[in-house]
């Protein structure tokens, strides 16, 4: 009964909420990008605070993430760059749940930027709606945003600041079965605040709804540790879907990733390095190609995470 | 001396009858608007105008009448604008403008739509309807409300050149926004007087030995002759001026002459290109053919626009030096094509950050390219749109 009420106040939310605006939603986690973005019912590391705040609350570890990149490399004239830090700090006692903080901006040099500053607080809500962890693990989070877009604008319209922001927040809700199957709703920029020069200027609401089935081994197959994702994203009344997969190999050492959306074809590979007691450094690089632009050499993606205790 | 006694009672009623006929009037009965009206109409009754210097040919290759017209609106708080043409016998009428609260005065264009090869004279009138506050409608016409101005559709002009005091030849494109190609002789340039004609020739239909691309990336946009060839060089060189037309969005040209002994085509290093009137004027000592091509001298800047960030409403992005068959596809950040330009105007090809669907796109970081069909290459870039 109590899954019904969800599921109905997420698809009434789905229809309230609808604006047109900037901040883009695509570009940061290696680890996401790798599959495609469909990371909403996955999200179990530093990705989480974008992706979808509940997974905080899954962390055992701190874990801290630098992502760099380069967007639409070969094209001579475009210089785009993505970056991202994220951590997450789960308290000692597992009932106070995690809390996260994350950056993430896109800028191109001289011309504009976007940048997202986030604070995340997530836990479990298996006691509250008195629900079994060892069936399902539902897990819930809010995000509070501080959005700002800086232009740098010539001197036809000097009249205008240079920079706009706005205060927003992101739900999450992840629920993870046994089974292996995940169900993860995540919505981002709820309020969807007006960041508009000289028109408003609404951010985009967007609602994702995920899923995904984990296995450590694929029957038949035989696939280690294997994970297949798919993400349904909903902005400005269009709906886009993101596909992805992630195996790991050698001992779980080596992550090997693939995903895409429309727009776009992604690979992915990422290797853990433990030092000591459980204090680990994972390496990813993500490849996005563009299937539309013509000519470019694709986006490159590189992060570093930390995990420790 | 006349003397009037009247008594309380005769001076009440004196006053009442006074009154009465005052009331009675129908001014004050039924118009007191109507006198504020009739006497402020009388008072600055509107005085319009409009000026225009008429056109008397249309090139045949450009086949586009633009006039220049200048209305003194004299204080009328609407307007509307037209022009009535004849084309072979043809009546038809063009809205272009239409207005409220005019400003005293407005210097605008008309343009006609472009003739078809055949037609041989175009008469034109403008005409101007004006309302004032009262809804009063009254009109005004050029040349007058029964004739018409004709403007013949021509391929050349021809005139002499005297050997005393020179003279100019011009040849009229029949676009009065931008300007014409003509020659200008200083006197004693010739010893005896001279019957020039400038002819301006279909690039497409001239001898292929001619016509084509210079490099292969420039293209040829207009083509003149200058006739009869003199010999030998002129020793006071003429100042030439050539109008390009409007169907290039270039910015970059190169002048040529084409050389009779060698049939070859000579770059004319010393010329001045005048983008608002879409002219190239260099000094000639030569007869013969002169050619404008675009420019194989461009860099992927002089296609990318100037204008990088742009507010919606507040202004547009121009690619330049762009043509037919060339193309710019606007990409968002996602890597997804939103729209796709394959046609500009004068000005360029012009993205005013709408999608394809008709709405305006998010604010956001945008990429283009630029396909530009003779560079084989795609021109890559970003600008932003923002509200």
């Amino acid at each position: 009964m109590k899954k019904i009420i969800i599921i109905t106040a997420v698809l009434m939310t789905m229809v309230i909420i609808k604006a047109e605006g900037a901040f883009v939603d695509t570009y940061w986690g290696v680890r996401a990008l790798g599959m495609g973005g469909a990371f909403t019912s996955v999200a179990n590391d530093s990705n989480a605070p974008l992706y979808n705040i509940a997974g905080i609350a899954n962390a055992v570890q701190q874990e801290v993430t630098l992502m760099g990149s380069r967007l639409f490399t070969g094209l001579e004239g475009v210089e785009i760059g993505a970056n991202y830090f994220g951590y997450i700090h789960p308290m000692a006692n597992e009932n106070y749940g995690a809390i996260s903080f994350a950056w993430s901006s896109i800028s191109t040099p001289g011309l504009r930027r976007e940048d997202t500053f986030n604070a995340g607080y997530a836990r479990y809500l298996n006691d509250v709606m008195r629900i079994d962890r060892e069936i399902v693990n539902i897990t819930g989070g809010v995000n509070i945003k501080y959005l700002v877009q800086e232009v740098k604008f010539d001197e036809d319209d000097s009249d205008l600041d240079n920079s706009k922001g706005a205060v927003t927040g992101d739900i999450g809700i992840l629920a993870q079965f046994n089974n292996g199957i995940s169900l993860g709703y995540s919505n981002k920029y709820i309020t969807s605040p007006d960041i508009g020069f000289v028109y408003e200027d609404k951010v985009s609401n967007v609602n994702v709804i995920g899923i995904s089935y984990y296995n450590d081994m694929v029957p038949v197959l035989r696939i280690p540790y294997f994970t297949i994702a798919t993400d349904i994203l909903m902005r400005d009344g269009e709906t886009s879907v993101r596909v992805g997969l992630e195996t790991y190999v050698i001992e779980g050492k080596l992550a090997i990733r693939a995903g895409g959306r429309e727009e776009a074809f992604d690979l992915g590979f990422g290797y853990e390095f433990v030092f000591g007691n459980n204090t680990k450094l994972i390496i990813d690089y993500a490849l996005e190609l563009p299937m539309e632009v013509e000519e470019t050499m694709g986006s490159h993606f590189v992060g570093l995470s930390f995990r420790f205790d | 001396m006349l003397k009037l006694k009247m008594n309380r009672k005769q001076i009440f009623l004196s006053i009442l009858l006074v009154f009465s006929v005052l009331l009675a009037s129908p001014v004050y009965m039924f118009g007191a608007q109507q006198i504020v009206k009739v006497v402020s109409a009388a008072a600055s009754f509107p005085v319009a105008r409009i000026i225009h210097d008429e056109i008397t040919t249309v090139s045949s290759i450009r086949r586009i009448l633009e006039a220049k017209i200048s209305v003194d609106f004299g204080g009328y708080t609407s307007a509307t604008a037209k022009i009535n043409y004849y084309l072979n016998g043809s009546s038809e009428s063009i809205l272009v403008k239409d207005k409220g609260a005019v400003q005293d005065q407005e210097e605008f264009y008309i343009s006609l739509p472009k003739f078809d090869s055949g037609d041989a004279k175009v008469d034109y009138q403008i005409q101007i309807t004006f309302k004032d506050a009262y809804d009063n409608t009254s009109y005004l016409y050029w040349p007058s409300s029964s004739t018409y101005q004709t403007a013949d559709i021509v391929s050349y002009s021809s005139g002499v050149v005297t050997a005393g005091s020179g003279g100019t030849i011009r040849f009229e494109s029949g676009n009065q926004q931008y300007g014409n190609t003509e020659i200008v002789f200083s006197s004693g340039t010739f010893t005896t007087d001279q019957t020039i004609t400038i002819t301006e020739l279909s690039v497409p239909s001239l001898s292929p030995s001619y016509s084509g691309s210079v490099s292969g990336t420039s293209r040829m946009v207009a083509l003149y002759s200058i006739m009869p060839l003199w010999a030998p060089a002129l020793t006071i060189p003429a100042r030439a001026t050539f109008y390009y037309g409007t169907e290039t969005t270039a910015t970059k040209f190169d002048l040529m002459r084409r050389d009779s002994e060698t049939d070859t085509w000579e770059k004319i290093s010393d010329i001045t290109i005048d983008l608002s009137s879409k002219t190239i004027s260099t000094y000639i000592t030569k007869a013969g053919y002169y050619a404008i091509y675009t420019s194989s001298n461009l860099s992927d800047n002089d296609y990318r626009p100037a204008k990088r960030v742009v507010v919606q409403g507040r202004a547009v992005f121009k690619f330049n030096n762009l043509s037919e068959g060339d193309s710019v596809k606007i990409y968002n950040i996602n890597g997804k094509r939103i729209r796709e330009i394959k046609s500009g105007d004068s000005e360029g090809f012009k993205w005013d950050g709408r999608k394809n669907n008709g709405s305006y796109a998010e604010s956001g970081t945008y990429i283009y390219q630029i396909k530009v069909k003779d560079k084989g290459k795609l021109i890559s870039g970003t600008i932003a749109f923002v509200k």
